[in-house]
């Protein structure tokens, strides 16, 4: 009961929320939109309902209130001026699923306190929350189809747009939780490929270059016991690594249907979580989206890079299918690859994969092949 | 920058609101409830701690007001202003809700709609407490809201604003008094196009004239809300003739009639049975004597506020002081009237008249017989129908009657036709009346509309079997052609029609007392010993939920910790809780190692100190 509800639930938020192409209804709104402040919404709605009772015996006072009404926002439509500052640049940072994100803006004159720059005609999965600041509810890439200098009417109840001339989109990553630890890599037969990456003698170098809080798993030939001694908790001394080598990681985001798009959310989200958990240990190599290679080499920061890669990953919603029908990379005796996705795979050159189901049922597993709940956030 | 309101604008138009609906529905309780609410969470939201949002509660506050609603007393007779203050109150609730949740869920603009919404319902029977309040949320809304770029370019716009409202409710007024010159032309016309003469206790031949002719003609009357056509609707019908004046006078025999079955809040005064118990609503649009409108021989009608009304020989019901503007009436299976069965009134023929009376007869070839009453009947018909013209210009005299213009100049309307049939009947020995109403309503839908130029009169006689029956003389092409109306005429008459009914339904229907039954059923459910037990045992079962709601989150908590560090840590806290037991409290950041420095080597604490030792050696070894 409760997976055919979420089912249903996944169908619900999956539904278009606003048309591909906007008809005379959407037009309409976005004159609500973009040309009416929030006290004029109040004046408009308030002008509607007392309509309803504009002919019922008592509420005289009603027609006037109606009739100023009527005055007031008429003149505050016709007699607005285009605003005479402009936007020269405009700069959106990456932002996260949930978390809020402020657009940078360069005026060509100095803003005034009536006057900010806003961004309308957003998918309706970004929540405006004025000045510029959105709050994306999931991950994906937003075209800022329509930014613009604002100023208010002086009533105060309409007001001017000037658009943006350029184009900018915000990006949204996704939340990546931290993967503490992750026992499936080296389990088994398949694991021996990974099991030599992270032995700790093969990566370690000779270089001491810090020290960093203890974590299961790290060897006891490692502590720092000067701090431990002083803290009371342990520590372990950090060394430079070997660059070269690692792990390869892929993401397979093809769907069949919608039980399987409705885990391609989480395999996202745990991907970055592997690959982040790699990065950490200095363990990760090549990181493939479907077909696609994610390269990082030179770049400062790999998590930044990662984390766009994953944004710009296509939503799996209702009317689009996205399919995968061969890896073209082939396999290698030293690279261990880890494929995730949301069915299981048969590339020989993957050799171990962690797949996301909706639904618990007796599944074969074996040391190549996990199968992890939607929602979940770790590998057992 | 981008603002949307500030708080103290806010609170001063909440207030506002609070102190308008206060004033006008007199509930000082639930208005120092709110004011307190709103102080409040001015408060809270001025350290930055307004509470989170939840929707289900605004729809579940619904409830309590969906019963105040439904359960609140009825005044019969009264439209209770409790309609509208309860709705009131309900978005006053609203607007406090957003306003605790501001920024965490609430919204601005919200608080202020429902503000303000609660001010326009307050508007309803308002004073000056509420019309001072209004002024006030309105002037420091447009304050709150204004551009802060430039204050005299606000007050320029603000003036130009009111200045041109000013302006176009002047012209508007100006327009509706278009046409008319003097004060006094214009009262005059709204008294006549608000009343109705022709209906009172001494009609005057002549009197109807002016509904058939003139603005007025298409001018509603009543709209009776029956699947039957009521042919006739009588007001009043007339027993004495004055020759020479043209005046009919009521009979003074009557009888009080107390109230009987009720329709809704509506008392029923009957004088037999129905032939169909469902009552039918009639709604007039203009003030009426005190005359009630009913089909001939209605088994009853039914009003609003009186305890008796008197029922007149005549077979006519009236007010004692001004009429209702609806009622109800049932229709009636054929009886006899009791009271005016055997009168010599009906037969009442001024002796002025008797020799024009006899010229008429002789004329048609009427005969004095009780068996001629039906042949009397079709030759005065045919008569009038082929000999004489029907006409609103009637060259009346001062040196003779009325109804001997009529006869000479062979010319006139219903009212002279009927005046004429009924003495005519009396002088050939059948008992009549004559009878003024309206007649031959046009069809409106789901309901029949009379207009003004539907006013008619007509003859009741006594057949000789002893039923009064209705006859009406005027040639049938003299009615007035129904008259096709326009689509923006039809459209606003329905529109018209279905508001009332909707209004009448909702006022005063009988579904008010099937809600009183609900009213007092709930009262006495939310007494009862089962629906106290159900509440605890809700109470119960949300504790109980909660609980494992609890275990289930720590039991999460610890699956994602190995068992072994679970063991450690059960070690650790038992230690650290018999330490604190004997007075040893592991301070915030202390390592144990530290902790277990500064404790004593005690017999009471040699076992915890234990514990904290493997804790030491062994929670961080690795395995």
């Amino acid at each position: 009961m409760k997976n055919l509800l979420a089912e249903i639930l996944w169908l619900w938020k999956a539904y278009p929320r606003a048309p591909e192409k906007p008809g005379l209804l959407m037009r309409l709104y976005y004159f609500w939109d973009e040309a009416i402040t929030p006290a004029g919404h109040v004046l408009c709605a308030l002008m509607l309902f007392g309509f309803l009772f504009l002919f019922v015996p008592g509420f005289a006072v009603l027609k006037v209130v109606e009739g100023a009404s009527l005055v007031w926002m008429i003149f505050a439509l016709v007699f607005r001026r285009k605003p005479d500052n402009r936007i020269l640049h405009v700069e959106v940072p990456m932002a996260t699923e949930g978390e809020l994100v402020q657009i940078l803006a360069k005026f060509e004159k100095p803003l005034t306190k009536s006057s900010f720059v806003e961004s309308f005609r957003m998918d309706p999965s970004v929540e405006r929350l004025g000045n510029g600041l959105l709050k994306p509810r999931h991950r994906g890439v937003f075209t800022l189809s329509k930014m613009a200098f604002v100023e208010l009417h002086p009533l105060g109840l309409s007001q001017s747009l000037r658009p943006y001339d350029g184009m900018a989109e915000l990006l949204v990553a996704p939340k990546i939780k931290s993967l503490s630890r992750f026992p499936f890599l080296t389990e088994g037969a398949s694991g021996a490929k990974f099991e030599r990456l992270l032995r700790p003698e093969n990566s370690r170098g000779m270089e001491f270059v810090g020290v960093r809080e203890y974590r299961e798993g790290d060897s006891l030939r490692d502590l720092h016991y000067k701090a431990f001694a002083r803290y009371g908790k342990p520590f372990t001394k950090e060394f430079a690594t070997e660059s070269g080598g690692g792990v390869t990681l892929l993401l397979d985001v093809s769907a069949k249907h919608f039980r399987e798009k409705m885990c391609v959310e989480t395999a996202i989200r745990l991907f970055g979580s592997i690959a982040f958990y790699l990065l950490e240990r200095n363990l990760l190599g090549r990181v493939w989206i479907g077909n696609e290679e994610v390269r990082f080499e030179d770049s400062k920061s790999p998590q930044k890079k990662i984390l766009a890669a994953l944004a710009r990953v296509p939503y799996a919603d209702l009317h689009t299918t996205y399919t995968l029908e061969k890896w073209n990379v082939l396999p290698d005796a030293d690279v261990p690859v880890l494929c995730v996705s949301v069915h299981p795979v048969t590339w020989p050159a993957v050799d171990k994969q962690v797949v996301v189901v909706n639904r618990q049922m007796n599944r074969a597993e074996n040391d190549s092949l996990r199968y992890v709940l939607r929602g979940t956030e770790t590998v057992e | 920058m981008k603002f949307v309101g500030s708080h103290e604008g806010a609170l001063v138009i909440l207030v506002a609101a609070i102190v308008a609906l206060w004033s006008v529905s007199a509930i000082w309780v639930l208005a120092v409830v709110a004011l307190a609410v709103s102080l409040w969470a001015y408060r809270r939201l001025h350290v930055g701690k307004p509470f989170k949002l939840h929707r289900i509660w605004l729809y579940l506050g619904i409830i309590p007001f969906a019963i105040w609603f439904a359960a609140f007393p009825n005044t019969p007779g009264n439209f209770s202003p409790l309609f509208i203050y309860i709705p009131a109150w309900y978005f006053l609730y609203i607007a406090l809700v957003e306003w605790l949740c501001l920024d965490r869920g609430g919204r601005m603009v919200f608080v202020w709609f429902d503000a303000f919404v609660v001010l326009l319902l307050s508007s309803f029977e308002w004073n000056i407490v509420a019309s001072v309040a209004a002024v006030v949320a309105f002037g420091t809304f447009l304050v709150d809201v204004r551009s802060r770029k430039s204050l005299k370019r606000w007050i320029l716009f603000l003036g130009i604003c009111l200045i041109g409202f000013g302006i176009l409710s002047n012209v508007f007024l100006q327009m509706r008094s278009f046409g008319r010159s003097s004060r006094t032309e214009r009262y005059e016309n709204y008294y006549q196009s608000r009343s109705l003469m022709g209906f009172s206790s001494v009609g005057k031949l002549g009197s109807f004239g002016p509904n058939y002719s003139g603005k007025r003609e298409r001018n509603v009357v009543f709209r009776v809300y029956s699947k039957r056509a009521p042919v006739y609707l009588k007001g009043i019908s007339y027993e004495r003739y004055i020759p020479g004046f043209g005046l009919w006078k009521q009979s003074k025999k009557h009888r009080f009639l107390q109230t009987g079955r009720f329709v809704g809040d509506y008392g029923g005064f009957e004088i037999g049975e129905p032939f169909d118990t469902n009552a039918v609503w009639i709604r007039s649009t203009i003030d009426l004597e005190s005359a009630i409108f009913a089909p001939p021989g209605a088994a009853g009608v039914a009003i609003q506020g009186p305890d008796s009304i008197p029922y007149y020989a005549g077979d006519f019901y009236q007010m004692v002081g001004k009429s209702p503007r609806d009622w109800y009436y049932w229709d009636g299976i054929r009886t006899k009237d009791t009271l005016s069965q055997h009168d010599s009134a009906w037969l009442n023929v001024p002796p002025a008249l008797n020799e024009l009376l006899d010229s008429a007869a002789k004329e048609m070839g009427l005969f004095p017989s009780k068996d001629s009453v039906f042949s009397n009947l079709k030759k005065i018909r045919e008569n009038f129908r082929t000999g004489y013209a029907y006409s609103l210009q009637l060259p009346l005299s001062k040196n003779e009657d009325p109804l001997q213009t009529f006869f000479r100049t062979k010319q006139g309307f219903c009212e002279y036709f009927a005046t004429f049939s009924t003495l005519l009947l009396r002088r050939m020995g059948t008992p009549s009346r004559y009878a003024t109403g309206f007649a031959y309503p046009e069809p409106g839908g789901s309901y029949w509309i009379f207009y003004r130029g539907n006013a008619h009169s007509w003859v009741e006689f006594l057949d000789p079997d002893g039923f009064w029956n209705t006859f009406d003389p005027t040639p049938s092409t003299a009615r007035p052609e129904e008259k096709v109306p326009s689509f923006f005429d039809r459209y606003s008459e329905r529109l018209r029609s279905s508001l009332s009914l909707f209004w009448h339904e909702l006022t005063e229907g009988r579904w008010r007392a099937s809600l009183d039954a609900f009213g007092n059923w709930t009262s006495n459910l939310l007494e009862s010993v089962v629906v106290k037990l159900g509440l605890l045992f809700i109470a119960i079962a949300l504790i109980v939920w909660r609980v494992i709601r609890r275990i289930q989150i720590r039991k999460k908590e610890l699956a994602t910790l190995s068992l072994r560090v679970q063991k450690w840590q059960k070690i650790l806290r038992t230690a650290e809780s018999g330490l604190k037991n004997l007075g040893f409290v592991r301070m915030p950041g202390e390592t144990v190692q530290k902790f277990m420095q500064r404790i004593p080597s005690t017999p009471k604490t040699e076992e915890f100190l234990k514990m904290l030792r493997s804790y030491c050696a062994k929670r961080w070894q690795s395995y």
